[in-house]
């Protein structure tokens, strides 16, 4: 398959990712477009990869999840703990600092 | 693989994957119910891995399935599984993100014009002799990326420990808080003199 | 390739902050009660450490020697800000354990994640190559995090973080996908140096400038810089006080070094800087907008803590003007920047210090109206407390002062910036009047009730060395300079 079709998936998924993190109220979902974003960037880099044979992409690619998966555990946690004091895991009613 | 030009099997794999990615990336960030969303994700994660393949990326592929869809997932259940509510409105519809949204789809389209006629239209030859093997990835990932090999394991013991530090309950330590401040009325109160009474005992280690 | 120890021996501090960090961790499962503070001490030793390591590397260092296949550099720039880190990280333990005890949640994986984000920095500044890059920037921020949400008592604490978190990972976003684009478009190409000898076929597609933008979009984010500052002043307001001095400071100062090394080196190319669609016009954009927009917002504060964190907002609009004149060939901006990095990080570190010691767990004290009669209880920390915000305002002898005296003198060297240094001038006359609000509740009005401060003797000792380095930096900045100066400029 030609890289191109690749890359425009790669991007369709970043932006689907992008939207969810600005659209959604829901922190967990937002988290899930963060996941969204960062495949986004592996699918490109694997598409590259492949279409230059050079596995620095692979290797990037590989990094990159367990980067997501760092990131992933702490946001969680802030998450849980959030949600242990408010109840709520809703961005627009985590109003306390406003102006 | 050919070559010249994708085969139409090729196509057919390519176009399924894709769109069931798309598809089911689309059904993650729309579900109401997160139980929805986070099985839409692991379906996206599992057609990405066949898309990796599909770019001789078998190890990723691998990898994508057992630590995206596996291990990633599962901490996500986990999670819903301790604060599932449902959204009495899920969207955030605020303009400046709505036009933050629009600009990216414009992007998009832009992207779309330029990528299919800027690059060739070709098919990349085949892949190099093990190209994306395991053998191949370690040789990179420990002679190049030494480095960052080594380096990810301080983010990785920052993330397991933060994650503990962040999310563990903090009842001990109000206890604890509270433990001292009733130890200290109870030396206030050492120290009046009460009529009639003899000083109250100094034993402030028996109260909790 | 073999495995060279003697590589190891430079990255010192590094090793020397994660390990320390590690053993705070080992030693925490062993400490109960009052011996906790011994964990504070262990972190203070720590940094300590890396800064002997710093000193005995100076000289070393004046040629950068590349590591690990070009993944990292070290060089005199990159030892001074490493320099900065880690007396942020030393001062912000000086200040924590009594700040801690007070608000009941002294444990001591805070000071391990203290280390590990100040190693987090390090790598961050010794990068030259997106990988380490990336991952310096992860470590860094997850720390951070971390930080900001720890305080389990606050609401506002895991607010602030979460905000925090979520932005911080949408532009981690960006950063992947702009290296990504980087990658594919200059052929495979993942170090600084490779990039920039591939720019120009790369620039020859597009989605190059995509990536490139990304990448910036990404550090805008980590700076705080106008159009991505929205998290900013809640995730400083929630965090515990000390850690809000160390984000604004340390964080901040991080992301730029690594912005002024990529845009000296990967993406240095006239292709890239000059035009429309040059990084240096936008970068000039966005500094005015982002320190006019800084002002005005800090001008409307009452909490003093969030005020601090509009106003670092607002340097960060200044810290950009020296990176786009560097950008625009001026050879004297490059130290300016590091110079402005170092005086902002002691005096910010300073002034949320100060924020940090006037409250109690029951009562905050966070309104400029709660300032009230410092000045007659407690004369010398007001003294200090006014130093550090005339500093912020640059007001003549600090060394804030000097700061934006070379900042502007160097961006006064490129014609095109006239006007971004008028409006900065401009800027900064405004934000005396805001800082000056502290200072007159402090010393003309009387106060309302009893001051109740945290005391401890880490946190005095602490306000004393800011308020030295401060004053040092207002005294000597032509050493300071001539060190940051010595960066070899390639």
């Amino acid at each position: 398959m030609p890289t191109t079709y690749y890359l425009v998936l790669s991007f369709v998924l970043f932006l689907i990712g992008t939207a969810g993190v600005l659209l959604r109220r829901n922190a967990l979902i937002a988290l899930m477009g963060i996941e969204l974003q960062l495949n986004g960037g592996n699918l490109a880099m694997l598409a590259f990869s492949r279409e230059l044979g050079d596995l620095k992409g692979h290797v990037f690619a590989f990094i990159i999840i367990a980067l997501a998966a760092a990131e992933a555990a702490v946001g969680l946690a802030i998450l849980v703990a959030l949600f242990r004091g408010r109840q709520t895991v809703n961005l627009d009613e985590a109003t306390l600092m406003k102006r | 693989m050919s070559a010249g030009g994708a085969t139409t099997v090729d196509m057919v794999v390519f176009g399924v994957l894709a769109t069931l990615t798309t598809f089911f990336a689309l059904f993650t960030i729309t579900r109401r119910n997160p139980v929805t969303a986070v099985m839409s994700l692991v379906a996206t994660f599992f057609c990405l891995a066949g898309i990796y393949a599909s770019l001789s990326a078998h190890f990723l592929a691998v990898i994508q399935v057992l630590v995206y869809a596996g291990a990633i997932m599962v901490l996500f259940i986990f999670v819903i599984m301790i604060l599932n509510r449902e959204e009495v409105a899920p969207f955030s519809l605020r303009p400046l993100r709505v036009l933050g949204v629009l600009a990216g789809v414009y992007l998009l389209v832009k992207i779309i014009d330029v990528v299919t006629v800027g690059l060739p239209e070709a098919v990349p030859g085949a892949a190099p002799d093990g190209f994306g093997t395991v053998a191949a990835i370690g040789d990179v990932l420990f002679r190049d990326f030494l480095y960052p090999f080594e380096s990810i394991s301080v983010l990785l013991l920052v993330a397991i420990v933060g994650g503990v530090v962040v999310s563990r309950s903090h009842q001990k330590e109000v206890a604890a808080v509270e433990a001292h401040d009733y130890r200290h009325q109870i030396e206030e109160l050492a120290h009046h003199d009460y009529p009639g009474e003899p000083p109250a005992p100094a034993a402030p280690e028996g109260y909790h | 390739m073999s495995f060279d120890a003697t590589q190891l021996f430079a990255y010192a501090p590094m090793l020397i902050l994660i390990g320390m960090g590690c053993l705070i961790l080992l030693a925490e499962t062993f400490a109960q009660g009052a011996s906790r503070a011994g964990l504070a001490w262990l972190g203070i030793a720590g940094c300590v450490g890396a800064l002997i390591a710093i000193v005995a590397g100076w000289a070393g260092a004046a040629e950068p020697t590349t590591h690990f296949q070009g993944m990292l550099v070290v060089d005199r720039m990159a030892l001074f800000l490493d320099g900065t880190f880690v007396a942020a990280a030393l001062l912000t333990l000086l200040f924590a354990p009594p700040y801690l005890r007070e608000q009941g949640f002294e444990f001591g994986e805070f000071y391990a994640m203290v280390l590990f984000a100040t190693a987090g920095m390090v790598m961050v500044i010794h990068a030259t190559h997106l990988v380490s890059l990336l991952i310096g920037i992860e470590t860094m921020s997850l720390a951070a995090y971390v930080l900001t949400g720890c305080w389990r008592r606050s609401l506002r604490s895991a607010e602030g973080a979460i905000k925090y978190f979520l932005m911080g990972a949408f532009a981690t976003g960006f950063l992947v996908y702009g290296m990504a684009m980087v990658y594919g478009t200059t052929g495979g190409e993942l170090s600084y140096a490779g990039i920039a000898s591939k720019v120009p076929q790369a620039t020859k597609s597009p989605l190059f400038y995509l990536g490139e933008y990304f990448i910036l979009v990404a550090l805008g984010f980590k700076v705080a810089a106008v159009p991505f500052h929205m998290w900013a002043p809640d995730a400083y307001e929630g965090a515990p006080t000390p850690v809000t001095g160390f984000m604004a400071a340390g964080v901040k100062a991080a992301a730029f070094g690594a912005i002024v090394r990529l845009l000296g080196s990967a993406f240095a190319s006239p292709l890239l800087v000059f035009d429309f669609t040059g990084w240096a016009s936008v970068l000039a954009v966005l500094a005015a907008a982002t320190m006019t927009l800084g002002n005005l917002a800090a001008i409307r504060q009452d909490n003093v803590k969030r005020l601090l964190a509009y106003s670092s907002i607002s340097h960060a609009g200044y810290l950009l003007i020296g990176v786009v004149a560097s950008g625009l060939g001026v050879a004297s901006a490059k130290p300016a920047v590091l110079f402005y990095l170092a005086s902002y990080t002691f005096t910010t570190l300073g002034a949320f210090g100060v924020v940090a010691w006037i409250g109690n767990r029951s009562d905050e004290r966070l309104y400029v109206d709660d300032w009230a009669g410092v000045g007659t209880a407690r004369p010398a920390v007001a003294l200090a407390m006014t130093l550090f915000l005339l500093s912020l305002g640059g007001v003549p002898p600090t060394g804030g002062f000097f700061g934006k005296f070379y900042l502007f003198r160097a961006a006064m060297e490129s014609p095109q910036l006239h006007w971004l240094v008028v409006v900065a001038v401009v800027n900064s006359m405004v934000s005396v009047y805001y800082y000056l609000r502290v200072v007159v509740s402090m010393y003309f009005r009387d106060s309302t009730r009893a001051l109740a401060p945290t005391e401890g003797a880490t946190m005095r000792l602490g306000l004393l060395l800011t308020a030295i380095a401060v004053v040092l930096l207002g005294i000597f900045p032509g050493t300071v300079v001539e060190w940051a100066g010595s960066i070899a400029l390639k």
